[in-house]
């Protein structure tokens, strides 16, 4: 049986070959999607952590245990110690550090020194593991290895603090009046060091010795051998610092699982608090489902498309097989051993595809996790891709359905004898779809979609905003529209040609003829593949102008909603009198220093006041925005797109230059607040100082201002509020109210980098107190997952449906050029020349692949403008600002064009050449035998 | 006697193989007079078919000349003999050979297209008249999948017939019918003789249809044997 197979298989290599290309590309893109999301997820999720640390300036995953005893009989801390090393077993995560803190409550102290306060003097006494790393002195020295010094008193170490706030000298011993050893001894410590607290990437101290007023650390091994027993009241807290850099995406899960379960369930529940980083991990589980079910929806099209191609080459490949089939089995075969021939070949192409495509699949992800735009790739930054079990799941799934996609024909087709196969033959018939009127039934269904959708356009980008996936009805009405165009056109395009015939006819040569003909009734068996060609350029198209609209517009909103190439706002300290308090005048830092900026080719100083307002009774504050900028200059380095106003940007820069007291605001003081032109409006800064300001003109857009500000609430729902600015001159604010703390936009120039800067910055040793990078937040807007990830499974999408396109096609027209050879044979010897062949099969390439291609451009252009605002609206961001704009980019056009037109000429060539090596004598000869 | 429309001198044609040189023909000398039905016959490997794809020109001799009426086919270029192929000739195949998708009609029709004739009324009125009398004008309109082999056979031979050519080239056109079916194709080809003047060659193997031909040229192993009497083989 093997060997049958073998054989059968080598007389058909070429399609053999094709269906295991098709298993293959069916196998990796499948297996691709795992892999991708799986390294994408896993650096969404180091981001978030990331992004926590700027934010809060603490470690990102923390679990805190913490206990107060009066009299720990049971020794109660020394389990819940236990308890607290064991959590990361629990947790699966490795362990950074364990910090356990223990902590006395204060008690009156008397010192051996006589001081006038003596009698009030309290101190703590508590002990950290692991203080002796991570604190740095600044005089005397640590406590002893054993913690007492030779007098038996306890060496303890205090903060800066604590030192000055105590008066307590180094050297200076004390001893508490109440507190008692275990043996009953009064207590004393000795203040043997000063330690400072932490370097700013150090996140050992989760309790801020800066803060600690009256503590004194003591050994901890010591303290827990004096302390931690009947004697004493104190309070414990266990932190367990996990290894979160070694956090993977599939983690995820199992740790809230197990978080939610020490929380609420396990037997140390109440001295666990509830951890902050759960509501890390629910934003990422939140951003993480809306991925996968969007890339999901955009990868299903790719797969039915890979689906049906096996199907449709498996199909063929069994109807030129179907002779053999049919001599056999009217030779006695059953039915079942013809199948599992098949079934054997299918499993044979199935684990070979899978040998190959698995590996392909890791590769896929890494070009998909270095997509930059549609069909564009930067292979130097690729994601770190690695197998794990839901790759061989996807595997197992994918190989089924090719096993499936190449054996279900064969039932088909094993039922077949030589007497009923003759009958077939002769049957000419109209496709199901035809007569169901599937074309028309879907166009409606993905009409009706259209149009409700449109009617609730606002709704989609709130419904995302609050964290919710792209709807797959809207997808799914795209797809649906282009299937059901693309049916709609294989039926009129019969009656095209019919046209074109009745219209030529006098003009055509017998070639030319035949091609009508051939196209006119035999046209149905090129639906298959005619529709293919149509699905993959107008999805093709159509991905390409999403995948371009979304990242354009983020792209553009990040270039506006930043305003600068870079924008930095220094530390500015405050003028203090003598006795040490602010007197509100701030000190302006040197500003010569950013004439020396090589790097730049300009920059402006902007005062930006995020927290100013304007008032309208006593307690009715509106919150505004205030900047305050040099207008030519800042005009000079921003630029804004003209249509987002109605007069240019600079007309508007050019009114408000024209007025010392001018203000410019945005357009919802006029619409919203009833304000007009001419008018003087009163305002204040964060700090509470008024100025005021003669309206010049009201602008809906300007760099870095959001008319409205969308927050997400805690129960999901997002929620939009208006947000104004007020524009005024500089010199102006510096007039009324003095100098103010202002930015420093910066203009580089174009092959600067973003380290110039940080040079800069550190060589000048700056205390920047803002800074935002454009090219930085650029780079982090186009690496976003979601678009990302969009625009390689488009991209990758794209990839595959040509390929197979350009498979299917090439065996579709050479093996009508094998069922026609007989026929060119006998037209050769007729005295047709070659030429009129070519051109016989050119005429029908053009009816069938360029009608197609056409009907591809047009359903695609179609499908682009009504689809991809609302496609869009579901990729919104509660940062988009910019109105959306549909951006088609010639050149992903021509791109497009020119891969379909490379495929197109390669068939051709390919046709010509087979058609020139046809021998007329042995063609005929092949249909003697 | 008419001139001859075909006259073949010394015709020699060779194959190499690998064990070296083959002679499919070795030197026929034949003249074919216009307006006869003639039967080309041998044994399988005789040389018929290749004597034949010889004298219609998609086969170049080894040695030797042919004429068609009156010119030497080495005079002409390719293009020349395929319009020579279009215009004077007509082909039957032994299999099918009908355009799949065109009726009976079109593809009797279509002959007359290749030859650059109009297509008009006229046209249509000698389609029908060729498709009578091959006994088929009750099934202009089918397609040649709704025919049997016998039908689709004569819809080949009024094809071959419709734009008048000189003369007819037929290869083994009864090798796949029935005797009865057989017969009927070579009175057609007979009557058409008769009826248009046209010369019709035709190489077959069936010694029953013999009795039909105006003259019978007989080959083996490359070589013309030349009979006594005509009919005289059993």
């Amino acid at each position: 049986m093997l060997r049958i197979m073998l054989q059968k298989m080598w007389q058909k290599k070429w399609m053999n070959l094709s269906l295991l290309l098709g298993c293959i590309l069916l196998i990796a893109t499948t297996v691709s999607f795992p892999l991708y999301q799986k390294a994408a997820y896993d650096r969404m999720l180091q981001d978030e952590f990331n992004n926590y640390i700027s934010e809060h300036s603490n470690w990102p995953m923390i679990m805190q245990l913490s206990a107060n005893c009066q009299k720990d009989k049971k020794d109660t801390i020394g389990k819940i110690e236990k308890y607290a090393a064991g959590i990361y077993d629990q947790m699966g995560i490795g362990e950074y550090e364990t910090v356990s803190y223990y902590h006395m409550f204060r008690g009156p102290v008397v010192s051996e020194i006589k001081r006038d306060d003596a009698e009030d003097m309290a101190l703590s006494l508590a002990a950290i593991t692991g203080l002796t790393e991570h604190a740095r002195l600044i005089a005397g020295e640590f406590y002893s290895d054993d913690g007492v010094d030779d007098d038996g008193a306890i060496e303890v170490i205090v903060s800066q603090n604590t030192l000055t706030s105590k008066g307590l000298l180094l050297g200076e011993c004390l001893t508490y009046k109440m507190l008692k050893s275990a043996e009953g001894d009064p207590i004393t410590i000795k203040v043997v060091g000063v330690y400072t607290g932490r370097r700013t990437e150090d996140f050992f101290f989760q309790d801020d010795p800066e803060r600690m007023f009256d503590i004194c650390m003591m050994n901890p091994d010591l303290f827990r051998s004096m302390f931690t027993g009947e004697n004493s009241a104190l309070e414990v807290n266990f932190y367990d610092l996990f290894d979160y850099p070694s956090v993977g995406a599939s983690q995820v899960a199992e740790i809230n699982e197990v978080t939610r379960y020490l929380c609420e369930e396990s037997p140390y529940k109440s001295v666990i608090k509830d951890p902050d980083y759960q509501s890390i991990l629910e934003e990422y589980e939140i951003k993480r489902v809306r991925i996968t079910t969007t890339l999901m929806i955009l990868q299903i099209p790719v797969l039915v498309l890979l689906a049906s191609f096996l199907l449709m080459i498996s199909g063929q490949m069994y109807e030129m097989e179907r002779n053999e089939i049919s001599v056999i089995k009217s030779r006695g075969s059953s039915r079942g051993q013809i199948l599992l021939l098949y079934i054997y070949q299918g499993l044979f192409l199935t684990i070979t595809g899978a040998c190959a495509g698995i590996p392909l699949g890791a590769l896929f992800a890494r070009i998909l996790g270095s997509t930059r735009n549609f069909l564009e790739f930067n292979l130097n930054q690729s994601l770190n891709v690695t197998y794990n079990r839901e790759t061989f799941i996807y595997a197992g799934a994918a190989m089924l359905i090719t096993l499936l996609s190449i054996s279900i024909p064969a039932i088909k087709h094993s039922k077949v004898s030589i007497v009923n196969l003759k009958q077939q033959r002769a049957i000419k018939k109209r496709s199901l779809w035809e007569i169901l009127f599937l074309d028309v039934i879907l166009i409606g269904v993905s009409l009706y979609g259209f149009y409700s959708f449109r009617k609730s356009l606002g709704d989609i980008s709130e419904t995302v905003l609050s964290g919710k996936s792209l709807d797959p009805l809207l997808y799914v009405s795209s797809s649906l529209f282009i299937v059901g165009m693309g049916l709609f056109f294989l039926r009129i395009q019969p009656y095209i040609v019919r046209l074109i015939y009745l219209i030529s006819r006098k003009f055509v040569g017998p070639a030319g003829y035949i091609s009508f003909m051939e196209n006119i009734k035999n046209g149905r068996k090129m639906q298959l593949i005619m529709l293919f060609l149509i699905m993959t350029i107008s999805l093709g198209m159509f991905h390409a102008t999403v995948a371009r609209t979304i990242l354009e517009n983020a792209a553009s909103n990040r270039d506006y909603l930043d305003g600068a190439d870079i924008i930095l706002k220094e530390y500015w300290p405050m003028m203090t009198d003598q006795n040490g308090t602010p007197t509100g005048t701030y000190v302006e830092p040197d500003t010569t220093k950013y004439m020396t900026m090589d790097f730049a080719d300009s920059y402006t100083k902007v005062y930006y006041d995020d927290k100013a307002y304007i008032r309208k009774g006593k307690n009715d504050r509106t919150i505004t925005t205030v900047m305050a900028l040099h207008t030519k200059e800042f005009g000079e380095m921003t630029h804004l797109s003209q249509d987002l106003n109605e007069e240019s940007y600079h007309h508007y820069l050019n009114e408000l230059a024209k007025v010392e007291n001018g203000v410019l605001l945005s357009r919802n003081f006029e619409t919203v607040q009833g304000m007009a032109v001419g008018d003087t409006i009163s305002f204040y800064t964060g700090d509470g100082k008024s100025m005021s300001g003669k309206i010049v003109d009201f602008v809906d857009y300007f760099p870095s201002y959001s008319p409205t500000v969308t927050v997400i609430n805690p129960d999901g729902n997002a929620e939009t509020s208006q947000n104004y600015l007020i524009v005024t001159h500089f010199a102006y604010l510096k007039k009324s109210l003095g100098v103010q703390p202002y930015e420093i936009w910066i203009d580089m120039k174009d092959d600067a980098s973003p380290d110039d800067m940080y040079d800069f910055i550190e060589s000048k040793n700056m205390r920047v107190t803002k800074y935002v990078n454009k090219s930085e937040d650029m780079e982090h807007t186009l690496t976003d997952p979601l678009l990302q990830g969009t625009n390689g499974v488009l991209t990758m999408g794209f990839a595959v449906t040509i390929l197979l396109c350009a498979v299917g096609y090439l065996i579709y027209w050479i093996m009508s050029i094998r069922e026609r050879e007989l026929i060119f044979g006998v037209l050769r010897a007729c005295g047709f020349h070659k030429n009129e062949i070519v051109k016989m099969l050119i005429t029908e390439q053009i009816f069938s692949g360029l009608f197609s291609v056409l009907a591809g451009i047009g359903i695609g252009k179609l499908t682009s403008a009504m689809f991809v605002p609302m496609l869009q609206a579901s990729y919104a961001t509660s940062e988009q600002v910019l109105p959306m704009k549909l951006i088609t980019k010639a050149s992903d056009l021509y791109r497009l064009y020119g891969i379909v037109a490379v495929v197109m000429l390669t068939c051709i060539f390919v046709l010509i050449f087979l058609l020139f090596r046809m021998n007329v004598t042995k063609a005929l000869k092949l249909g003697e035998e | 006697m008419s001139e001859a429309i075909i006259r073949t001198k010394g015709i020699k044609r060779a194959f190499d193989t690998p064990a070296g040189k083959f002679w499919a023909l070795k030197g026929i000398d034949i003249e074919i007079p216009e307006g006869k039905f003639v039967i080309l016959r041998g044994r399988s490997g005789s040389g018929k078919t290749t004597l034949m794809n010889i004298i219609n020109s998609l086969d170049d001799p080894t040695e030797g000349d042919v004429f068609i009426e009156g010119t030497n086919l080495k005079d002409l270029t390719e293009r020349e003999r395929e319009n020579l192929r279009r215009t004077r000739m007509g082909f039957v195949f032994q299999s099918v050979s009908l355009i799949p998708s065109l009726n009976a009609f079109q593809n009797v029709e279509f002959s007359m297209r290749m030859a650059g004739q109009k297509i008009n009324k006229e046209s249509a009125k000698r389609v029908e008249d060729c498709l009578k009398l091959v006994g088929l004008g009750n099934r202009m309109n089918h397609m040649s999948a709704e025919m049997s082999g016998g039908e689709q056979q004569r819809v080949a031979i009024a094809r071959a017939l419709a734009h008048r050519p000189g003369i007819i080239f037929a290869d083994e056109p009864t090798a796949e019918l029935d005797s009865a079916m057989a017969a009927r194709v070579t009175e057609i080809f007979k009557e058409m003789t008769r009826r248009e003047g046209i010369t019709v060659l035709m190489t077959t193997h069936d010694v029953g249809l013999m009795g039909a031909a105006d003259m019978i040229i007989e080959l083996d192993n490359g070589e013309r044997i030349i009979r006594d009497t005509e009919n005289a083989d059993a």
